[in-house]
Protein backbone atom coordinates (compact mmCIF):
# COMPACT_ATOMS: atom_id res chain seq x y z
CA UNK A 1 0.00 0.00 0.00
CA UNK A 2 2.72 2.48 0.94
CA UNK A 3 4.62 1.35 -2.14
CA UNK A 4 1.60 2.15 -4.27
CA UNK A 5 1.28 5.58 -2.67
CA UNK A 6 4.95 6.20 -3.37
CA UNK A 7 4.56 5.10 -6.96
CA UNK A 8 1.51 7.34 -7.36
CA UNK A 9 3.52 10.35 -6.21
CA UNK A 10 6.38 9.52 -8.57
CA UNK A 11 3.95 8.87 -11.41
CA UNK A 12 2.17 12.15 -10.81
CA UNK A 13 5.44 14.08 -10.88
CA UNK A 14 6.70 12.27 -13.97
CA UNK A 15 3.31 12.66 -15.64
CA UNK A 16 3.34 16.39 -14.90
CA UNK A 17 6.70 16.66 -16.67
CA UNK A 18 5.39 14.73 -19.69
CA UNK A 19 2.23 16.85 -19.67
CA UNK A 20 4.20 20.11 -19.70
CA UNK A 21 6.27 19.07 -22.68
CA UNK A 22 3.26 17.55 -24.46
CA UNK A 23 1.36 20.83 -24.02
CA UNK A 24 4.26 22.51 -25.81
CA UNK A 25 3.84 20.10 -28.72
CA UNK A 26 0.14 20.94 -28.84
CA UNK A 27 0.59 24.70 -28.90
CA UNK A 28 2.88 24.77 -31.92
CA UNK A 29 1.10 21.92 -33.69
CA UNK A 30 -2.24 23.69 -33.39
CA UNK A 31 -0.90 26.91 -34.90
CA UNK A 32 1.52 25.60 -37.54
CA UNK A 33 0.93 21.84 -37.92
CA UNK A 34 4.57 21.46 -36.91
CA UNK A 35 6.39 20.93 -33.64
CA UNK A 36 9.91 20.56 -32.41
CA UNK A 37 11.04 16.98 -32.92
CA UNK A 38 14.26 17.94 -31.17
CA UNK A 39 12.41 19.09 -28.05
CA UNK A 40 14.43 16.70 -25.86
CA UNK A 41 17.53 18.80 -26.46
CA UNK A 42 15.72 21.84 -25.04
CA UNK A 43 15.60 20.21 -21.60
CA UNK A 44 19.39 20.27 -21.60
CA UNK A 45 19.99 24.05 -21.44
CA UNK A 46 16.85 24.14 -19.29
CA UNK A 47 18.65 22.30 -16.52
CA UNK A 48 22.31 23.10 -17.20
CA UNK A 49 21.92 26.88 -17.54
CA UNK A 50 19.96 27.04 -14.29
CA UNK A 51 22.39 24.82 -12.41
CA UNK A 52 25.39 26.75 -13.73
CA UNK A 53 23.84 30.02 -12.59
CA UNK A 54 23.47 28.54 -9.11
CA UNK A 55 27.08 27.28 -9.19
CA UNK A 56 28.41 30.65 -10.34
CA UNK A 57 26.38 32.37 -7.62
CA UNK A 58 28.07 30.03 -5.12
CA UNK A 59 31.48 31.14 -6.44
CA UNK A 60 32.23 27.85 -8.22
CA UNK A 61 33.00 27.12 -11.88
CA UNK A 62 29.95 26.62 -14.10
CA UNK A 63 30.16 22.83 -13.88
CA UNK A 64 30.70 20.65 -10.86
CA UNK A 65 28.38 19.38 -8.20
CA UNK A 66 26.00 21.61 -6.31
CA UNK A 67 25.75 21.19 -2.55
CA UNK A 68 22.37 21.48 -0.82
CA UNK A 69 23.67 24.43 1.20
CA UNK A 70 24.39 26.33 -2.01
CA UNK A 71 20.74 26.59 -2.97
CA UNK A 72 17.56 28.00 -1.49
CA UNK A 73 14.01 27.74 -2.80
CA UNK A 74 14.32 31.38 -3.87
CA UNK A 75 17.62 30.98 -5.74
CA UNK A 76 16.35 27.80 -7.40
CA UNK A 77 13.21 29.69 -8.43
CA UNK A 78 15.20 32.60 -9.88
CA UNK A 79 17.58 30.25 -11.70
CA UNK A 80 14.53 28.44 -13.11
CA UNK A 81 13.04 31.70 -14.38
CA UNK A 82 16.34 32.61 -16.04
CA UNK A 83 16.57 29.16 -17.65
CA UNK A 84 13.01 29.33 -18.90
CA UNK A 85 13.64 32.77 -20.41
CA UNK A 86 16.84 31.63 -22.15
CA UNK A 87 15.29 28.44 -23.54
CA UNK A 88 12.26 30.50 -24.63
CA UNK A 89 14.62 32.77 -26.56
CA UNK A 90 16.22 29.71 -28.17
CA UNK A 91 12.67 28.92 -29.34
CA UNK A 92 12.72 32.11 -31.43
CA UNK A 93 15.96 30.99 -33.08
CA UNK A 94 14.40 27.56 -33.66
CA UNK A 95 11.43 29.19 -35.38
CA UNK A 96 13.52 31.26 -37.77
CA UNK A 97 16.06 28.50 -38.55
CA UNK A 98 14.05 25.30 -38.55
CA UNK A 99 10.35 26.15 -38.94
CA UNK A 100 9.83 29.33 -40.94
CA UNK A 101 11.72 28.16 -44.06
CA UNK A 102 9.52 25.04 -44.27
CA UNK A 103 6.15 25.79 -42.72
CA UNK A 104 3.17 25.71 -45.07
CA UNK A 105 5.34 24.30 -47.87
CA UNK A 106 4.09 20.77 -47.21
CA UNK A 107 6.53 17.92 -46.87
CA UNK A 108 8.45 16.80 -43.84
CA UNK A 109 11.52 19.01 -44.07
CA UNK A 110 10.58 20.58 -40.72
CA UNK A 111 10.91 17.17 -39.05
CA UNK A 112 14.54 16.87 -40.05
CA UNK A 113 15.30 20.56 -39.50
CA UNK A 114 13.99 20.46 -35.92
CA UNK A 115 15.81 17.22 -35.15
CA UNK A 116 18.96 18.79 -36.61
CA UNK A 117 18.52 21.95 -34.55
CA UNK A 118 18.19 19.80 -31.42
CA UNK A 119 21.37 17.88 -32.24
CA UNK A 120 23.26 21.13 -32.75
CA UNK A 121 21.94 22.45 -29.45
CA UNK A 122 22.87 19.25 -27.62
CA UNK A 123 26.39 19.25 -29.05
CA UNK A 124 26.85 22.91 -28.21
CA UNK A 125 25.90 22.00 -24.64
CA UNK A 126 28.37 19.13 -24.74
CA UNK A 127 31.12 21.59 -25.68
CA UNK A 128 30.21 23.90 -22.80
CA UNK A 129 29.43 21.38 -20.05
CA UNK A 130 31.07 18.13 -21.11
CA UNK A 131 29.50 14.68 -20.83
CA UNK A 132 29.51 14.26 -17.04
CA UNK A 133 26.27 14.61 -15.14
CA UNK A 134 25.88 17.17 -12.36
CA UNK A 135 24.14 16.14 -9.15
CA UNK A 136 21.51 18.70 -8.23
CA UNK A 137 19.89 18.78 -4.79
CA UNK A 138 16.22 19.57 -4.41
CA UNK A 139 15.57 23.05 -3.05
CA UNK A 140 13.16 21.39 -0.62
CA UNK A 141 15.92 19.07 0.64
CA UNK A 142 16.73 15.49 -0.27
CA UNK A 143 15.25 14.00 2.91
CA UNK A 144 12.13 11.98 2.00
CA UNK A 145 8.87 13.13 3.55
CA UNK A 146 6.86 10.51 5.45
CA UNK A 147 3.24 10.81 4.38
CA UNK A 148 0.84 8.05 5.51
CA UNK A 149 3.82 5.78 5.94
CA UNK A 150 5.05 6.32 2.40
CA UNK A 151 8.35 8.00 1.65
CA UNK A 152 7.77 10.81 -0.80
CA UNK A 153 10.56 12.80 -2.38
CA UNK A 154 10.02 16.52 -1.84
CA UNK A 155 11.15 17.32 -5.40
CA UNK A 156 8.25 15.20 -6.68
CA UNK A 157 5.84 17.37 -4.75
CA UNK A 158 7.52 20.50 -6.07
CA UNK A 159 7.38 19.21 -9.66
CA UNK A 160 3.70 18.33 -9.40
CA UNK A 161 2.82 21.66 -7.76
CA UNK A 162 4.72 23.83 -10.24
CA UNK A 163 3.79 21.86 -13.34
CA UNK A 164 0.11 21.61 -12.45
CA UNK A 165 -0.03 25.36 -11.69
CA UNK A 166 1.59 26.16 -15.01
CA UNK A 167 -0.78 23.83 -16.86
CA UNK A 168 -3.89 25.25 -15.18
CA UNK A 169 -2.60 28.76 -15.85
CA UNK A 170 -1.98 28.06 -19.53
CA UNK A 171 -5.35 26.36 -19.86
CA UNK A 172 -7.02 29.52 -18.56
CA UNK A 173 -4.89 31.74 -20.80
CA UNK A 174 -5.80 29.67 -23.87
CA UNK A 175 -9.52 29.67 -23.13
CA UNK A 176 -10.14 33.09 -21.61
CA UNK A 177 -7.65 35.74 -22.67
CA UNK A 178 -7.44 37.85 -25.80
CA UNK A 179 -4.11 36.20 -26.61
CA UNK A 180 -5.59 32.72 -26.11
CA UNK A 181 -8.52 33.50 -28.37
CA UNK A 182 -6.15 34.81 -31.04
CA UNK A 183 -4.03 31.66 -30.66
CA UNK A 184 -7.11 29.49 -31.16
CA UNK A 185 -8.19 31.63 -34.12
CA UNK A 186 -4.80 31.04 -35.77
CA UNK A 187 -5.13 27.33 -34.97
CA UNK A 188 -8.61 27.24 -36.52
CA UNK A 189 -7.65 29.02 -39.73
CA UNK A 190 -4.60 31.29 -40.15
CA UNK A 191 -6.12 33.24 -43.04
CA UNK A 192 -9.33 33.94 -41.13
CA UNK A 193 -7.17 35.08 -38.21
CA UNK A 194 -5.14 37.37 -40.46
CA UNK A 195 -8.20 39.14 -41.88
CA UNK A 196 -9.47 40.13 -38.45
CA UNK A 197 -6.13 41.82 -37.83
CA UNK A 198 -4.16 39.16 -35.98
CA UNK A 199 -0.43 39.14 -36.78
CA UNK A 200 -0.28 35.42 -37.40
CA UNK A 201 3.50 35.14 -37.43
CA UNK A 202 3.76 36.90 -34.08
CA UNK A 203 1.32 34.43 -32.53
CA UNK A 204 3.26 31.53 -34.02
CA UNK A 205 6.55 32.83 -32.62
CA UNK A 206 4.97 33.20 -29.18
CA UNK A 207 3.72 29.61 -29.50
CA UNK A 208 7.30 28.41 -30.11
CA UNK A 209 8.56 30.50 -27.20
CA UNK A 210 5.94 28.95 -24.90
CA UNK A 211 6.67 25.45 -26.17
CA UNK A 212 10.42 25.86 -25.69
CA UNK A 213 10.00 27.49 -22.27
CA UNK A 214 7.90 24.54 -21.13
CA UNK A 215 10.70 22.16 -22.13
CA UNK A 216 13.21 24.37 -20.32
CA UNK A 217 11.05 24.38 -17.21
CA UNK A 218 10.73 20.60 -17.40
CA UNK A 219 14.53 20.29 -17.58
CA UNK A 220 15.06 22.40 -14.48
CA UNK A 221 12.28 20.66 -12.53
CA UNK A 222 13.50 17.18 -13.30
CA UNK A 223 17.22 17.84 -12.72
CA UNK A 224 17.16 17.07 -8.96
CA UNK A 225 15.67 13.65 -9.83
CA UNK A 226 17.65 12.65 -12.91
CA UNK A 227 20.76 14.84 -12.39
CA UNK A 228 21.56 17.49 -14.98
CA UNK A 229 23.38 16.35 -18.09
CA UNK A 230 23.53 16.66 -21.83
CA UNK A 231 21.77 13.31 -22.17
CA UNK A 232 18.66 13.69 -20.00
CA UNK A 233 16.23 15.01 -22.57
CA UNK A 234 15.74 12.42 -25.27
CA UNK A 235 13.88 9.71 -23.35
CA UNK A 236 11.68 12.20 -21.53
CA UNK A 237 10.73 14.00 -24.73
CA UNK A 238 9.90 10.72 -26.46
CA UNK A 239 7.49 9.87 -23.64
CA UNK A 240 6.03 13.38 -23.79
CA UNK A 241 5.56 12.99 -27.53
CA UNK A 242 3.79 9.69 -26.93
CA UNK A 243 1.66 11.39 -24.28
CA UNK A 244 0.61 14.06 -26.77
CA UNK A 245 -0.32 11.49 -29.39
CA UNK A 246 -2.22 9.31 -26.90
CA UNK A 247 -4.08 12.23 -25.36
CA UNK A 248 -4.72 13.96 -28.69
CA UNK A 249 -2.15 16.27 -30.25
CA UNK A 250 -4.89 18.71 -31.27
CA UNK A 251 -6.28 19.13 -27.76
CA UNK A 252 -4.30 20.86 -24.98
CA UNK A 253 -6.23 19.09 -22.25
CA UNK A 254 -5.74 15.80 -24.05
CA UNK A 255 -1.98 16.36 -24.05
CA UNK A 256 -1.94 17.03 -20.31
CA UNK A 257 -4.15 14.02 -19.66
CA UNK A 258 -1.86 11.86 -21.81
CA UNK A 259 1.12 13.03 -19.77
CA UNK A 260 -0.42 12.05 -16.44
CA UNK A 261 -1.65 8.72 -17.81
CA UNK A 262 1.79 7.77 -19.07
CA UNK A 263 3.55 8.92 -15.91
CA UNK A 264 1.19 6.99 -13.64
CA UNK A 265 1.24 3.82 -15.73
CA UNK A 266 5.02 3.96 -15.91
CA UNK A 267 5.38 4.30 -12.15
CA UNK A 268 2.76 1.69 -11.25
CA UNK A 269 3.98 -0.93 -13.71
CA UNK A 270 7.56 -0.22 -12.61
CA UNK A 271 6.49 -1.17 -9.12
CA UNK A 272 5.51 -4.59 -10.36
CA UNK A 273 8.26 -5.34 -12.86
CA UNK A 274 10.61 -2.64 -14.03
CA UNK A 275 11.36 -4.37 -17.31
CA UNK A 276 7.64 -4.43 -18.20
CA UNK A 277 7.37 -0.63 -17.98
CA UNK A 278 8.21 0.38 -21.52
CA UNK A 279 6.55 -2.71 -23.02
CA UNK A 280 3.25 -1.95 -21.26
CA UNK A 281 3.33 1.74 -22.14
CA UNK A 282 4.01 1.31 -25.81
CA UNK A 283 1.54 -1.59 -26.12
CA UNK A 284 -1.12 0.61 -24.52
CA UNK A 285 -0.26 3.45 -26.87
CA UNK A 286 -0.75 1.20 -29.87
CA UNK A 287 -4.08 -0.09 -28.53
CA UNK A 288 -5.34 3.45 -27.85
CA UNK A 289 -4.33 4.61 -31.31
CA UNK A 290 -6.04 1.68 -33.00
CA UNK A 291 -9.26 2.42 -31.11
CA UNK A 292 -9.01 6.21 -31.29
CA UNK A 293 -6.69 7.31 -34.08
CA UNK A 294 -6.88 10.97 -33.04
CA UNK A 295 -5.96 10.19 -29.42
CA UNK A 296 -8.21 10.09 -26.37
CA UNK A 297 -9.42 13.70 -26.59
CA UNK A 298 -8.37 14.52 -30.15
CA UNK A 299 -11.25 15.60 -32.34
CA UNK A 300 -9.99 14.53 -35.71
CA UNK A 301 -7.53 11.90 -36.70
CA UNK A 302 -4.02 13.27 -36.63
CA UNK A 303 -2.21 14.00 -39.88
CA UNK A 304 0.12 11.18 -40.87
CA UNK A 305 3.71 12.11 -40.21
CA UNK B 1 -10.46 60.71 -55.05
CA UNK B 2 -11.25 57.01 -55.18
CA UNK B 3 -11.16 55.11 -51.95
CA UNK B 4 -9.71 52.11 -53.80
CA UNK B 5 -7.85 52.26 -57.10
CA UNK B 6 -6.35 49.19 -58.72
CA UNK B 7 -4.14 49.44 -61.81
CA UNK B 8 -3.02 46.60 -64.02
CA UNK B 9 -3.01 44.03 -61.21
CA UNK B 10 -1.57 40.59 -61.92
CA UNK B 11 -1.65 37.70 -59.47
CA UNK B 12 -0.27 34.24 -60.05
CA UNK B 13 -0.46 30.98 -58.15
CA UNK B 14 2.67 29.23 -59.35
CA UNK B 15 2.12 28.71 -63.06
CA UNK B 16 -1.56 29.77 -62.95
CA UNK B 17 -2.19 33.39 -63.89
CA UNK B 18 -5.34 34.17 -61.89
CA UNK B 19 -5.45 37.94 -62.58
CA UNK B 20 -4.06 39.26 -65.86
CA UNK B 21 -4.05 43.03 -65.53
CA UNK B 22 -7.11 44.18 -63.60
CA UNK B 23 -7.90 47.88 -63.26
CA UNK B 24 -10.85 49.16 -61.28
CA UNK B 25 -11.80 51.76 -58.72
CA UNK B 26 -14.31 52.19 -55.91
CA UNK B 27 -15.37 55.64 -54.70
CA UNK B 28 -16.29 56.54 -51.12
CA UNK B 29 -19.85 55.44 -50.28
CA UNK B 30 -20.31 53.30 -53.40
CA UNK B 31 -21.44 49.72 -53.71
CA UNK B 32 -19.47 48.16 -56.52
CA UNK B 33 -20.13 44.60 -57.58
CA UNK B 34 -17.94 42.15 -59.39
CA UNK B 35 -19.67 39.42 -61.34
CA UNK B 36 -18.17 36.52 -63.22
CA UNK B 37 -18.18 32.75 -63.43
CA UNK B 38 -16.41 30.24 -61.26
CA UNK B 39 -12.65 30.58 -61.39
CA UNK B 40 -12.79 34.02 -63.04
CA UNK B 41 -10.54 35.47 -60.34
CA UNK B 42 -13.04 37.32 -58.14
CA UNK B 43 -11.88 35.88 -54.84
CA UNK B 44 -8.26 36.29 -55.84
CA UNK B 45 -8.89 40.00 -56.38
CA UNK B 46 -10.53 40.29 -52.94
CA UNK B 47 -7.67 38.38 -51.35
CA UNK B 48 -5.11 40.64 -53.00
CA UNK B 49 -6.87 43.74 -51.65
CA UNK B 50 -6.99 42.19 -48.16
CA UNK B 51 -3.29 41.30 -48.29
CA UNK B 52 -3.78 37.53 -48.35
CA UNK B 53 -2.00 37.08 -51.68
CA UNK B 54 0.93 39.09 -53.00
CA UNK B 55 0.45 40.54 -56.49
CA UNK B 56 3.04 39.68 -59.13
CA UNK B 57 2.72 43.20 -60.54
CA UNK B 58 0.42 46.21 -60.63
CA UNK B 59 -0.70 48.61 -57.93
CA UNK B 60 -3.42 48.76 -55.30
CA UNK B 61 -3.97 52.16 -53.74
CA UNK B 62 -6.23 52.57 -50.72
CA UNK B 63 -7.03 56.20 -49.88
CA UNK B 64 -4.12 57.14 -52.10
CA UNK B 65 -1.63 54.93 -50.28
CA UNK B 66 -0.02 51.97 -52.08
CA UNK B 67 -0.90 48.75 -50.24
CA UNK B 68 -0.04 45.96 -52.70
CA UNK B 69 1.93 43.27 -50.87
CA UNK B 70 1.45 44.51 -47.31
CA UNK B 71 0.39 41.92 -44.75
CA UNK B 72 -3.31 41.36 -43.97
CA UNK B 73 -3.21 42.53 -40.35
CA UNK B 74 -1.95 45.90 -41.61
CA UNK B 75 -4.72 46.08 -44.22
CA UNK B 76 -7.29 45.69 -41.43
CA UNK B 77 -5.72 48.56 -39.52
CA UNK B 78 -5.87 50.78 -42.62
CA UNK B 79 -9.64 50.18 -42.81
CA UNK B 80 -10.25 47.15 -45.04
CA UNK B 81 -12.74 44.59 -43.69
CA UNK B 82 -13.05 41.21 -45.40
CA UNK B 83 -15.94 38.77 -45.19
CA UNK B 84 -14.32 35.91 -47.10
CA UNK B 85 -15.80 33.31 -49.41
CA UNK B 86 -16.88 30.32 -47.34
CA UNK B 87 -17.31 32.62 -44.31
CA UNK B 88 -14.47 31.15 -42.24
CA UNK B 89 -16.01 31.99 -38.87
CA UNK B 90 -14.02 30.64 -35.91
CA UNK B 91 -16.10 27.50 -35.46
CA UNK B 92 -14.73 26.49 -32.06
CA UNK B 93 -15.34 29.88 -30.44
CA UNK B 94 -18.56 31.53 -29.34
CA UNK B 95 -20.47 33.99 -31.49
CA UNK B 96 -19.59 36.76 -29.07
CA UNK B 97 -15.88 35.85 -29.15
CA UNK B 98 -15.97 35.85 -32.95
CA UNK B 99 -17.21 39.43 -32.81
CA UNK B 100 -14.58 40.33 -30.21
CA UNK B 101 -11.92 38.89 -32.49
CA UNK B 102 -13.35 40.99 -35.32
CA UNK B 103 -12.29 44.01 -33.27
CA UNK B 104 -8.80 42.59 -32.64
CA UNK B 105 -7.13 45.56 -34.32
CA UNK B 106 -8.96 48.05 -32.07
CA UNK B 107 -8.24 48.97 -28.48
CA UNK B 108 -11.25 51.16 -27.61
CA UNK B 109 -12.84 48.60 -25.26
CA UNK B 110 -16.01 50.57 -24.50
CA UNK B 111 -16.77 51.29 -28.14
CA UNK B 112 -16.15 47.62 -28.98
CA UNK B 113 -18.80 46.55 -26.47
CA UNK B 114 -21.18 49.14 -27.94
CA UNK B 115 -20.52 47.87 -31.47
CA UNK B 116 -21.24 44.29 -30.42
CA UNK B 117 -24.62 45.44 -29.08
CA UNK B 118 -25.17 47.37 -32.29
CA UNK B 119 -24.62 44.32 -34.49
CA UNK B 120 -26.70 42.15 -32.18
CA UNK B 121 -29.49 44.63 -32.91
CA UNK B 122 -28.86 44.37 -36.67
CA UNK B 123 -28.67 40.55 -36.52
CA UNK B 124 -31.12 39.50 -33.79
CA UNK B 125 -30.51 35.81 -34.44
CA UNK B 126 -26.89 36.22 -33.43
CA UNK B 127 -28.04 37.66 -30.11
CA UNK B 128 -29.95 34.50 -29.26
CA UNK B 129 -26.91 32.42 -30.11
CA UNK B 130 -24.18 34.63 -28.67
CA UNK B 131 -22.80 31.95 -26.33
CA UNK B 132 -23.08 29.15 -28.87
CA UNK B 133 -20.04 27.92 -30.79
CA UNK B 134 -20.02 29.54 -34.23
CA UNK B 135 -19.57 26.15 -35.89
CA UNK B 136 -23.04 25.10 -34.70
CA UNK B 137 -24.80 27.98 -36.50
CA UNK B 138 -26.75 27.51 -39.73
CA UNK B 139 -25.17 28.68 -42.97
CA UNK B 140 -27.20 31.88 -43.00
CA UNK B 141 -26.32 32.67 -39.41
CA UNK B 142 -22.63 32.03 -40.09
CA UNK B 143 -22.84 34.44 -43.04
CA UNK B 144 -24.40 37.13 -40.84
CA UNK B 145 -21.64 36.49 -38.30
CA UNK B 146 -18.91 36.74 -40.94
CA UNK B 147 -20.32 40.10 -42.09
CA UNK B 148 -20.70 41.37 -38.53
CA UNK B 149 -17.19 40.17 -37.66
CA UNK B 150 -15.77 42.12 -40.63
CA UNK B 151 -17.76 45.22 -39.58
CA UNK B 152 -16.36 44.99 -36.03
CA UNK B 153 -13.05 46.38 -37.32
CA UNK B 154 -14.99 49.52 -38.37
CA UNK B 155 -13.81 49.22 -41.96
CA UNK B 156 -13.95 52.08 -44.42
CA UNK B 157 -14.16 49.50 -47.20
CA UNK B 158 -16.00 46.21 -46.77
CA UNK B 159 -15.11 43.29 -49.05
CA UNK B 160 -18.02 40.84 -49.30
CA UNK B 161 -17.14 37.64 -51.13
CA UNK B 162 -20.21 35.62 -52.18
CA UNK B 163 -22.38 36.34 -49.15
CA UNK B 164 -25.27 34.35 -50.65
CA UNK B 165 -23.21 31.20 -51.29
CA UNK B 166 -25.14 28.09 -50.26
CA UNK B 167 -28.02 29.99 -48.65
CA UNK B 168 -31.75 29.42 -49.06
CA UNK B 169 -33.52 32.11 -51.16
CA UNK B 170 -35.26 33.58 -48.13
CA UNK B 171 -31.95 33.99 -46.32
CA UNK B 172 -30.34 35.47 -49.42
CA UNK B 173 -32.99 38.18 -49.38
CA UNK B 174 -32.15 38.91 -45.74
CA UNK B 175 -28.46 39.22 -46.59
CA UNK B 176 -29.22 41.71 -49.35
CA UNK B 177 -31.47 43.69 -47.01
CA UNK B 178 -28.45 43.98 -44.70
CA UNK B 179 -26.27 45.16 -47.59
CA UNK B 180 -28.79 47.91 -48.40
CA UNK B 181 -28.87 48.92 -44.75
CA UNK B 182 -25.06 49.15 -44.68
CA UNK B 183 -25.13 51.38 -47.73
CA UNK B 184 -27.55 53.74 -45.97
CA UNK B 185 -25.00 53.93 -43.16
CA UNK B 186 -22.36 54.99 -45.67
CA UNK B 187 -20.22 51.86 -45.71
CA UNK B 188 -18.31 51.49 -48.98
CA UNK B 189 -18.70 47.95 -50.32
CA UNK B 190 -17.01 45.80 -52.94
CA UNK B 191 -19.37 42.88 -53.48
CA UNK B 192 -18.64 39.62 -55.29
CA UNK B 193 -21.76 37.67 -56.17
CA UNK B 194 -22.95 34.72 -58.20
CA UNK B 195 -26.53 36.02 -57.89
CA UNK B 196 -25.86 38.63 -60.56
CA UNK B 197 -29.41 39.98 -60.75
CA UNK B 198 -29.56 40.76 -57.03
CA UNK B 199 -26.03 42.17 -57.00
CA UNK B 200 -26.59 44.43 -60.01
CA UNK B 201 -29.84 45.68 -58.52
CA UNK B 202 -28.13 46.81 -55.33
CA UNK B 203 -24.90 48.10 -56.91
CA UNK B 204 -24.06 51.61 -58.05
CA UNK B 205 -21.53 50.27 -60.51
CA UNK B 206 -20.38 46.86 -61.65
CA UNK B 207 -17.55 45.06 -63.40
CA UNK B 208 -17.68 41.77 -65.25
CA UNK B 209 -14.57 39.64 -64.83
CA UNK B 210 -13.71 36.70 -67.08
CA UNK B 211 -10.58 34.53 -66.73
CA UNK B 212 -8.63 37.21 -64.92
CA UNK B 213 -9.64 40.21 -67.03
CA UNK B 214 -12.33 42.90 -66.78
CA UNK B 215 -14.51 42.55 -69.85
CA UNK B 216 -17.34 44.99 -69.12
CA UNK B 217 -18.13 47.80 -66.77
CA UNK B 218 -21.01 50.17 -66.18
CA UNK B 219 -23.70 51.14 -63.72
CA UNK B 220 -25.71 48.35 -62.16
CA UNK B 221 -28.73 49.35 -64.23
CA UNK B 222 -26.71 49.39 -67.48
CA UNK B 223 -25.35 45.89 -66.95
CA UNK B 224 -28.77 44.56 -65.96
CA UNK B 225 -29.96 45.59 -69.46
CA UNK B 226 -26.80 44.44 -71.27
CA UNK B 227 -27.49 41.56 -73.67
CA UNK B 228 -24.16 39.80 -72.99
CA UNK B 229 -24.65 40.00 -69.24
CA UNK B 230 -28.24 38.84 -69.54
CA UNK B 231 -27.34 35.74 -71.51
CA UNK B 232 -24.17 34.84 -69.58
CA UNK B 233 -25.12 35.67 -65.98
CA UNK B 234 -28.84 36.32 -65.70
CA UNK B 235 -30.05 33.20 -67.48
CA UNK B 236 -32.23 35.27 -69.83
N1 LIG C 1 -4.71 28.76 -53.67
C1 LIG C 1 -4.73 28.58 -55.00
N2 LIG C 1 -3.75 27.86 -55.60
C2 LIG C 1 -3.74 27.67 -56.93
N3 LIG C 1 -4.67 28.16 -57.75
C3 LIG C 1 -5.68 28.88 -57.24
C4 LIG C 1 -5.76 29.12 -55.83
N4 LIG C 1 -6.85 29.86 -55.59
C5 LIG C 1 -7.44 30.06 -56.79
N5 LIG C 1 -6.73 29.48 -57.78
C6 LIG C 1 -7.05 29.52 -59.22
O1 LIG C 1 -7.12 30.88 -59.61
C7 LIG C 1 -8.20 31.10 -60.47
C8 LIG C 1 -9.13 32.13 -59.88
O2 LIG C 1 -9.76 31.59 -58.72
P1 LIG C 1 -10.72 32.45 -57.79
O3 LIG C 1 -10.10 33.78 -57.57
O4 LIG C 1 -11.03 31.65 -56.60
O5 LIG C 1 -11.99 32.60 -58.73
P2 LIG C 1 -13.50 32.99 -58.38
O6 LIG C 1 -13.53 33.54 -57.00
O7 LIG C 1 -13.87 33.98 -59.40
O8 LIG C 1 -14.30 31.74 -58.50
C9 LIG C 1 -8.84 29.74 -60.70
O9 LIG C 1 -8.30 29.18 -61.88
C10 LIG C 1 -8.41 28.94 -59.49
O10 LIG C 1 -8.33 27.57 -59.82
MG1 LIG D 1 -14.59 32.94 -55.38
Amino acid sequence: MTAILQALASGLALGAIYGLIALGFNITYATTKTFNFGQGAFLVPGSLVGVSLLLLAAGKPHWGNLAPSEMTLLSYGLATLASVAIVGAIGIVLYYCAIKPFVGAGGLNWVLSTIGFGIILQNAALAVWGPASIAVPSPLGNEVWRIAGAGIRPQEVLIAAVAISVMVGLDIVIRKTRFGKALRAVAFNPQAAAIVGINVEKIVIIAFVISSSLAGLAGMLIAPITTASVFIGLGVALKAFSAAIVGGLTNPRGCMLGGFLLGLIEALVGLWRAEMREITIFLLIIIVLVLRPGGLLGARSVEKI
Amino acid sequence: MSMLRIEDLCVRYGAIEALKGISLHVAQGEIVTLIGGNGAGKSTLMRAIAGLVKPASGTIAFEGRPIAGIRPHHCVRLGIGHSPEGRLVFGDQSVRDNLMLGAYARDDTDAIAADIDKYFAVFPRLTERQDQQAGTLSGGEQQMLAIARALMSRPKLLLLDEPSLGLAPLIVREVFAVIRRLREQGVTILLVEQMANLALAVADRAYVIETGRITLEGTGAELLRDERVRSAYLGA
